[in-house]
């Protein structure tokens, strides 16, 4: 049962998932959050295999899911695959899920603050420093209140391009920000 | 050669030839130059002209740290205005309704409107409302653009392009666009060194030949929900050739004195919030791709002032607070870029 998830979320990254089948998944995947997780582990595994002198088709989401998949089944593989220990990508992979759980907690937090946050240095990240550095260099942090950072990111989405914009529009109507953004 | 090129002169060698077959091999010939000698820029061109060209529904991923949404787009052209809306899958189903005069947001989950209202007259982008700014007018002393190998997406097949920033100062992109209409169908914010922060990807498109008006309306009954509406009061449009479009200098008294290079003052607006008796004032700088703005709000008591970063996800923002202004540089570019920038805010 797991393999064909797998196999599906494999088929809809790569937009090659027939209509019904995406359909069902999709409902899947709005309801159990474990699955999203799964989903986006597999590309924020993949982005750690991907080398950027390395042809189109290694990158390939097919590709990442599937290494994501053998990585989960057999850790060592991961080794022969780039330059780094596989330990290291794992620790990254979990730092980059902390970080997550470290921004979900900043959102919460500022939720509570609905005007301007009073005159203090920055909250640093909270789980982030017990884990690897992400694949990213990140802040996490919240120093202008949500209602505030919201308006201003509205404001701002106007006067940026046209794929940018879908991002924009993406972070206002994301579930991380449900209590962060208003 | 272009498009209309090719074909005119390959159907000039037709009509000129004795042998109508040779002429169709020069056609086919022709074709096949055509499709293969589309330059990065001329892909560029075309899909900024798509985004007012195509009605469409589709699904769309996006992936950042760890995080997956979806969201449903309705995007409807209808006599020249772009309108679309976005939904979210979770969040109780939260909507974007964006056009040329102003952008609604509705969250179900907490019972809020907001409201930006610019109008068109305000508005730098008028009808285009994905135009500005727009990588048609992307700067090749700023950004590498090259082609990688083609690729499928939505069940489409895609060209795809790498934007490479030539500095840290801004981020650049992958973009895998449709064959077919030149539709962004998937599309990666990276860093400097190639690093993907952020990416959107549509898992379903279907184009269609028009879209109902009241597909693109709010389908969430709001009665009984805060709502929260702001008003563009003044809006100069700084035409880089000639300086503001309105004539004279910006009205702005202020002034970002330390840019990153390729930067440039774009607009400026004033804004008021119906709760509120004092305008924000925006201030855009542009490199042509990227954008930053400049947010500068008035009568802020000091005991509430905040100096440090916030970021939610490949978007940074810088704040600062300077005699009763509270200063944010806020977009989508590295933390560095906007700190420079919120800390470099001056009055003139």
């Amino acid at each position: 049962m797991s393999q064909i998830i797998d196999e599906q979320l494999s088929a809809l990254l790569d937009g090659e998932l027939p209509a019904e089948q995406e359909a069902l998944l999709l409902r899947r995947l709005d309801k159990e959050p474990e699955l999203r997780e799964k989903l986006a582990r597999f590309g924020m595994l993949g982005e750690l295999l991907r080398d950027s002198s390395a042809p189109l088709s290694a990158l390939s989401i097919s590709g990442r899911v599937a290494a994501a998949v053998a990585a989960e089944e057999a850790p060592s593989d991961l080794a022969v695959r780039g330059s780094q220990p596989a330990s290291n990508r794992l620790s990254y992979f979990g730092a980059a899920i902390a970080a997550s759980i470290a921004m979900l907690v900043m959102f919460n937090l500022s939720a509570i603050d609905t005007g301007i946050a009073t005159r203090q240095p920055v909250i640093a990240a909270v789980a982030q420093s017990q884990f690897e550095p992400p694949m990213h260099e990140h802040t996490d942090v919240m120093a202008v209140g949500p209602a505030r950072l919201t308006r201003y990111l509205v404001s701002h989405s106007q006067y940026t391009n046209s794929a940018s914009r879908q991002l924009f529009d993406s972070h206002l109507v994301m579930a991380v920000n449900t209590d962060a953004t208003w | 050669m272009r498009p209309g090129k090719a074909m005119k002169e390959a159907v000039r060698l037709i009509r000129a030839s004795k042998y109508h077959l040779s002429g169709v091999i020069w056609l086919c010939v022709a074709c096949v130059l055509n499709a293969s000698a589309e330059s990065p820029q001329d892909w560029l061109e075309r899909m900024v002209a798509a985004n007012g060209k195509y009605n469409y529904h589709g699904t769309l991923v996006h992936l950042c740290e760890g995080k997956m949404d979806i969201v449903h787009i309705v995007h409807r052209v209808a006599g020249g205005q772009v309108t679309e809306r976005m939904t979210a899958e979770a969040a109780g189903g939260r909507q974007i309704i964006r056009n040329a005069d102003e952008v609604m947001c509705i969250l179900p989950d907490q019972r809020k409107v907001t409201v930006e209202r610019h109008g068109p007259a305000a508005s730098p982008i008028g009808s285009q409302i994905a135009n500005f700014p727009s990588f048609a007018n992307i700067s090749l002393s700023l950004y590498d653009v090259s082609m990688l190998a083609p690729d499928r997406v939505a069940e489409r097949d895609t060209i795809t392009l790498a934007i490479r920033p030539v500095d840290a100062y801004r981020y650049g992109y992958r973009l895998w666009l449709d064959r077919q209409t030149a539709l962004p169908l998937k599309f990666e914010l990276m860093d400097d060194k190639g690093q993907s922060l952020e990416q959107g990807m549509f898992t379903q498109i279907d184009f269609q030949e028009s879209i109902a008006a009241q597909e693109v309306e709010p389908t969430i009954v709001t009665d009984g929900f805060e709502w929260q509406t702001s008003s563009v009061t003044s809006g100069e449009n700084v035409d880089r050739a000639s300086g503001p479009a309105s004539g004279g200098s910006v009205r702005s008294r202020w002034q970002v004195v330390d840019l990153p290079p390729g930067f440039e003052l774009t607009f400026a607006q004033s804004q008021l919030a119906d709760d509120t008796s004092d305008p924000m004032e925006q201030l855009v700088y542009s490199d042509g791709l990227a954008t930053i703005s400049v947010f500068i709000e008035p009568n802020i008591d000091e005991s509430a002032a905040v100096e440090g970063a916030s970021q939610i996800a490949a978007t940074n923002a810088f704040t600062t607070y300077r005699d009763g202004y509270l200063i944010t540089a806020i977009g989508g570019v590295p933390l560095d870029t906007a700190r420079m920038i919120a800390l470099s805010v001056s009055a003139r």
